[in-house]
């Protein structure tokens, strides 16, 4: 079920009122049931894989905690399970056809057929959240869940169930033990989320999209100007699509009285990649962080150390992202982005710890600078091949000859205005404290026109057949 | 502030929410329904002009191929009677089926001239994507005709119930497009509905077919489309209107088109209920002439003077 879809509100509504009329001792079963239901309208089949890795988490938990000295081998098979599922259904076919090409060059004929199926959605956020649960439960930081409805319900709870946020045991579990009353403040405060969160994907990212699906789907008709400007906007695009999913998702957590993670923290005001990244899809960097970069020895060793360990996450980010070169390339563009700042802070600039520059004024080079670092990186995100991709680059290093495409001029226009719009609402939350917000206005007509506002623009220039949400299908 | 006031707070601001939604919604849809009427030009002109005032003898139908290969001026100077061109940008059959059943309430022409391409009746892979194209060009008339429902509700997204729930809606995307082709004259201008096209052909730029060598592939008939063919021509008969099939030049040869799924089908329909039926896919005329095409599946002005002129024939002669 997609969170812009007529479908979702209906079952919104009519879910959060009878979980607020039910008892608390049933609202656990509720929740889980109408998860499942949520992810079986995608294709329900796919619930049985996740059934599966749910029984096998649950009983490595409780397995891993009672058995201290085997506990290490259970959680490296958990880890096994969960992984070899996700190989299975998202790398299988990539492995075979990347080994059919090296087969090629030696004129033999790979014999392994290629698998028809479809990636279950949200597999790969699935498979992070359940891996941190018996990770965690291995480090002692979370107690096995003995209640398996209340550990599938971590794993399936349906606001964050197919593109995160990416939660921990100890943030969640216990929260579905605690009694959930009506607040009217925290409901407010959700349906605000939502509402913002439906603003960006519908009226920001899919207008954005069909500017840049005509150019990228077809690159070498445009030119480098056309190329450049479809690139500012997939910069924006991603951002407004997964951060608009997530903003919805904790919304909707929020009005059932549950708190997730922050996912995202204005990426486009961070004066540093490494900034950039503590404030892009938190959930991921910080699971890589604690799960692999730290494990690793993180920055803590010798540099070339530091620089491999940097290498690891961002291709294996990179993976996790898509079962294609093109988002191995991404990732590896932000390990050299990394390592290079990495190499200049230490040697040239003498400095250990990044500080952000004091003024707004004299970071503003540092934000062009990371912002094109970063649009740069999504054209190799974005493109469908790396040919592809290779050739937007070509288009706009030679400055490809041509006249800017326009496509629809009122929706370039709007695309122009809503990005201006975006950026304003950015620096107001991060510089102004949110002070020319109309939605978070104590005066009640300024608070009532600002939610008039946002429905209105929703309904005058969304756009209501812009799919699905792009990371759905990692 | 215990529960149940809490619950009170919040119905109560929801219902004081939705009340200014209602008002303001209903108000802005108002103003846009109006506005949209009278844009002077543009692409939804065409639409507007046929629904609420084409009176003319002779009306053509179709996709951009037809808005830009139909001079309606050439067709009314040969033919000694009036002409509108009603093509508009990626419509197909169920938008002509449509919009002919609200025009013959109100207006029979006399000849109809149904520009179609050889797999307009193909079930072809973005076929969901063209039914959502179609939905959303008819939508904002559905106020003022609503027989254009279930034609709207074919993309199976319950547009007209979203429709019914927000009067705003049949109008999104609308608002500039509506100040822009009516207070400036920015925007696609026609000449009773036929948009010319200048420039010649760049044979640099199409050096081979976009369609590819087995255009038009071999997808299966769409039974939705095929219904709503032998509806438009069982109407135009019911209604005494002489209707004359045409499929307009290309640039390049198309392979395999007598085999095509579509392309067959239509013939038989043609021939079995007698519509003089016209093919210019092959015509040597205009294969691979770049004076007359502008890209490879329009006409540039010239071409479609010449093409125009062609058909104003075939007119002439099947009344």
């Amino acid at each position: 079920m997609l969170f812009n879809s007529l479908h979702f509100v209906i079952y919104f509504i009519i879910t959060t009122i009878i979980y607020f009329i039910l008892p608390h001792r049933f609202r656990w079963f509720f929740l889980l049931a109408i998860s499942c239901y949520f992810y079986m309208v995608f294709v329900p089949v796919y619930i049985l894989i996740l059934g599966f890795t749910i029984v096998v988490d649950y009983f490595a938990g409780i397995w891993i905690e009672r058995n201290q000295r085997q506990k290490k081998l259970l959680l490296a098979l958990s880890i096994v399970v969960n992984v070899g599922c996700l190989a299975f259904f998202k790398y299988f076919n990539f492995l075979n056809e990347n080994l059919s090409m090296l087969l090629g060059t030696m004129d033999v004929q790979n014999p392994i057929p290629a698998l028809t199926i479809l990636l279950p959605i949200g597999l790969s956020f699935h498979t992070f959240q359940a891996m941190s649960y018996t990770i965690e439960v291995y480090r002692g930081n979370q107690k096995a869940e003995k209640h398996f409805g209340i550990y599938a319900l971590y794993v399936m709870f349906y606001p964050q169930l197919v593109a995160g946020p990416i939660e921990r045991p100890q943030n969640v579990i216990h929260q579905f033990y605690q009694k959930v009353y009506f607040n009217y403040e925290r409901v407010v405060e959700g349906c605000k989320l939502i509402l913002w969160g439906l603003f960006k994907k519908v009226v920001i990212a899919d207008r954005l999209a069909i500017y840049v699906d005509a150019i990228y789907n077809n690159p070498e008709h445009h030119s480098g100007v056309s190329s450049i400007v479809a690139t500012i906007f997939f910069t924006f695009q991603i951002y407004c699509d997964f951060s608009g999913y997530s903003t919805i998702a904790i919304g909707t957590a929020k009005v059932l009285g549950i708190e997730l993670m922050e996912n995202f923290r204005r990426p486009y005001l961070a004066t540093s990649i490494r900034e950039f990244w503590s404030r892009w899809h938190i959930s991921l960097s910080t699971w890589f962080r604690d799960y692999l970069y730290i494990p690793l020895g993180g920055s803590k060793v010798t540099v070339p150390k530091h620089i491999r360990n940097l290498l690891i996450v961002f291709l294996i980010s990179g993976l996790w992202h898509g079962a294609n070169w093109t988002f191995i390339i991404w990732g590896a563009l932000h390990a050299i982005y990394q390592t290079t700042e990495l190499v200049i802070n230490k040697y040239i600039l003498k400095k250990d710890k990044e500080k952000k520059p004091r003024s707004f004024l004299r970071s503003i080079p540092n934000y062009i600078l990371t912002f094109t670092l970063v649009s740069f990186a999504w054209i190799f995100f974005r493109a469908n091949t790396v040919d592809q991709a290779m050739t937007i680059v070509e288009n706009i290093i030679t400055l490809k000859p041509g006249a800017l495409f326009i496509g629809f001029s009122a929706g370039f226009a709007y695309s122009i205005i809503l990005i201006i719009f975006l950026m304003l609402t950015e620096f107001n939350y991060e510089y102004l404290n949110n002070k020319f917000s109309l939605i978070y206005k104590s005066s009640p007509v300024l608070r009532y026109a600002g939610y008039t506002l946002l429905i209105i623009i929703i309904l005058l220039i969304g756009v209501f057949n812009g799919g699905q949400f792009i990371y759905f299908q990692f | 502030m215990n529960n149940s006031s809490q619950y009170i707070k919040f119905f109560r601001n929801i219902i004081i929410l939705v009340v200014i939604l209602f008002v303001c919604d209903r108000l802005i849809g108002y103003v846009l329904e109006k506005q949209y009427y009278k844009q002077t030009h543009g692409d939804a002109q065409t639409g507007i002009y046929l629904l609420e005032d084409a009176k003319e003898d002779i009306i053509i139908m179709g996709s951009s191929r037809a808005s830009h290969h139909y001079n309606a001026e050439v067709l009314e100077q040969e033919t000694g009677m009036t002409a509108f061109n009603g093509g508009r940008d990626e419509m197909v059959i169920s938008y002509i089926s449509s919009m002919l059943d609200v025009l013959y309430q109100r207006h029979k022409p006399k000849v109809l001239i149904l520009d179609i391409t050889p797999h307009e009746i193909s079930e072809s892979h973005d076929i969901a994507v063209i039914n959502q194209r179609v939905s959303t060009n008819l939508l904002p008339f559905l106020y003022k005709y609503p027989q254009l429902g279930p034609t709207i509700d074919y993309s199976d997204n319950n547009e007209v119930l979203k429709s019914k729930i927000s009067h705003i809606y049949p109008y999104n995307s609308q608002p500039a497009a509506i100040l822009q082709n009516t207070y400036t004259n920015l925007g696609h201008k026609t000449i009773k509905g036929y948009e010319p096209l200048y420039g010649n052909l760049d044979p640099t730029n199409y050096k081979v077919s976009v369609f590819g060598a087995g255009y038009p592939q071999q997808y299966p008939v769409y039974k939705r489309y095929e219904d709503k063919l032998l509806e438009t021509l069982q109407t135009a008969k019911d209604n005494g209107i002489k209707v004359i099939a045409i499929v307009s030049p290309f640039y390049f040869p198309l392979k395999n088109v007598d085999t095509n799924n579509s392309y067959k089908r239509m013939k038989e329909i043609f021939t079995s209920q007698n519509i003089p039926f016209y093919d210019f896919s092959a015509d040597s005329t205009y294969l691979q002439n770049t004076f007359l095409f502008r890209d490879d599946v329009h006409l540039n002005d010239s071409g479609a003077t010449l093409f125009s002129k062609q058909v104003s024939t075939f007119v002439k002669n099947n009344l």
